[in-house]
């Protein structure tokens, strides 16, 4: 089994898993390790190129942006191979034809999936034998009648890639349901924030339309009425707010450009895992 | 307050018999140190010392004027002086039969630090396992958008879900219970010589419930205190429908 990993899933599995206490940073489960102590990963160039630029996001701790860069330029390497030029340009071509989104686009997910054909067909003559693992929704729509119709093998979420492990044995079912839960957490990290924020100033003193308006807001974000919240932006009470606390707005402007479809994504695979599964306690 | 506890503890089960009570309680020998001195302390200013020093001070000063050898290291002290306190006071349910702990907004617990949550739940793991009598422990939990209750029990981990014995849930209260509220709320605020509450009738305090949508204690109060403003600015003796109508731009939660 080869495991080719994306951008987003390496990000994930470091930054979920990364715990600092004061300034003594570790990967508590540093899952990396543990799968290619037992499978293969790899990823194209093009996933490393973008890790590298990504890997802060979420992030303004010091410590925890250097750990995380020594863990990038330090292990992940060892994960890239070089590739036949022309055998891997081929790939590419035969992908961006039968891809014509990706035509002009140039992206980690189209490498991931131009490599796992590489593996398959140039490299190799083989079948299932690339599982593309990646919590970019789009790409996995995107991208499953590629592995499909040239048997590459599966795309998978990273918490799938979890599950797999558990069934391993190299983590438990119950890391897989903390680890997931632990991405939710990070995945609405600003949203939670933000809901923090308005309970925190409701116990300033704010006059009753303040208070009544922010407890407006609060529900609208709750409903994720998106059109709702931008016309709460319009209103005069929000210019008032925006005046005692600069925070909410730009939690609020940041929450428009985040992607929450992936929370809810996430959430279903939870329930999915909870009720399908299998796991001895449900026997 | 402690030193009150204090005096009616000693009263009640006698010097002797507390001071082995607080042996067997405290569960740690500086825990227990601090309480033997609590019990011979009169002055308010130590009670003052105390406090700092469970808050974590260990300052030489501190020690010396308490008379303590130690600082309080770790949580599971802190766990120890509260159940001590609490095994103490609800003992043979003689001085109170039951200690109420209320932990609101508990669904916040998302926005802390995971190492900091997990070491707060263990913490609560600790003091309930230490406290395993007369004490009932609320955790006030409202759920919101991306956390419900099985996200709590991820939080709570399974020592502290296993040890729950009862979920309540709280419904938003109906229109008819709503306008109980406003009445009571009234009632209790109004002035001495004040006849009745300031509405003509209960239709008009239906009337905005029924166009705030979902009926939550904290819109139910911001509404009634706008309408409440809105009257006393215009000079009103009576809240009437009719009012209510010309301030309803200004009710933030109204909705048609």
């Amino acid at each position: 089994m080869i495991f080719i990993l994306d951008t987003c899933t390496i990000n994930n599995l470091l930054q979920v898993d990364l715990t600092c206490n004061d300034d003594d940073c570790e990967l508590e489960y540093n899952y990396l390790s543990k799968i290619s102590k037992h499978f293969e990963i790899k990823l194209p160039q093009k996933n490393y190129d973008e890790l590298k630029n990504t890997f802060t996001k979420n992030f303004s701790d010091v410590e925890k942006i250097k750990y995380l860069r020594n863990y990038i330029t330090q292990y992940i390497p060892a994960y890239l191979d070089t590739v036949d030029k022309s055998d891997y340009d081929s790939s590419l071509e035969f992908i961006k034809k039968i891809c014509p989104k990706y035509k002009n686009e140039d992206n980690g997910e189209l490498h991931s999936t131009v490599y796992a054909l590489y593996l398959n067909r140039y490299k190799n003559n083989l079948a299932f034998q690339t599982y593309f693992i990646t919590d970019d929704d789009e790409a996995i729509e995107d991208f499953k009648v590629v592995f499909k119709s040239n048997y590459l093998g599966e795309i998978f979420t990273t918490i799938d890639l979890l599950c797999i492990l558990s069934i391993y044995g190299i983590i438990f079912y119950k890391d897989v349901i903390n680890f997931a839960h632990d991405l939710k957490k990070q995945y609405i990290q600003s949203y939670s924030e933000l809901m923090y924020e308005i309970e925190l100033l409701q116990k300033r003193g704010l006059t009753s339309q303040e208070s009544s308006f922010l407890t407006k807001l609060y529900e609208n974000l709750e409903k994720l009425n998106f059109d709702a919240l931008k016309n709460n932006m319009e209103h005069s009470l929000y210019k008032k707010i925006k005046a005692k606390n600069k925070t909410i707005d730009t939690l609020l402007n940041k929450l428009f450009s985040e992607d929450l479809k992936k929370v809810a994504i996430l959430e279903r695979k939870i329930k999915e895992i909870k009720s399908q599964y299998w796991t001895m306690d449900k026997i | 307050m402690v030193f009150t506890w204090c005096l009616r503890l000693k009263t009640t089960f006698g010097e002797e018999k507390l001071i082995d009570m607080i042996d067997s309680f405290s569960n740690d020998t500086i825990i227990a140190g601090v309480f033997k001195t609590l019990l011979e302390a009169e002055e308010d200013e130590y009670f003052t010392v105390l406090k700092n020093y469970i808050y974590g001070d260990k300052t030489k000063s501190t020690l010396n004027y308490l008379e303590l050898p130690y600082g309080l290291t770790n949580d599971e002290q802190i766990a120890n002086f509260l159940a001590t306190i609490i095994n103490c006071i609800t003992y043979e349910k003689k001085l109170y039969s039951t200690f109420f702990i209320w932990l609101d907004e508990f669904e916040d617990i998302d926005t802390i630090k995971k190492s900091l949550a997990d070491r707060f739940t263990t913490f609560l793991r600790q003091f309930i396992d230490k406290t395993p009598n007369n004490l009932i422990l609320f955790l006030n939990f409202t759920q919101k958008a991306f956390m419900d209750i099985e996200d709590l029990s991820i939080y709570l981990g399974e020592a502290l879900t296993s040890r729950a014995k009862a979920k309540i849930d709280f419904k938003n209260p109906t229109v008819e219970e709503a306008i109980s509220y406003v009445k009571e709320l009234c009632e209790h605020y109004k002035k001495e010589d004040a006849s009745n509450v300031p509405f003509d009738n209960d239709e008009t305090i239906k009337y905005p419930l029924e166009h705030i949508g979902n009926l939550t204690a904290r819109k139910i109060n911001e509404t009634f205190s706008i309408i409440f403003e809105m009257a006393l600015l215009e000079g009103k003796e009576q809240i009437t429908q009719d009012f209510i109508d010309s301030i309803k731009d200004e009710i933030i939660a109204w909705e048609e």
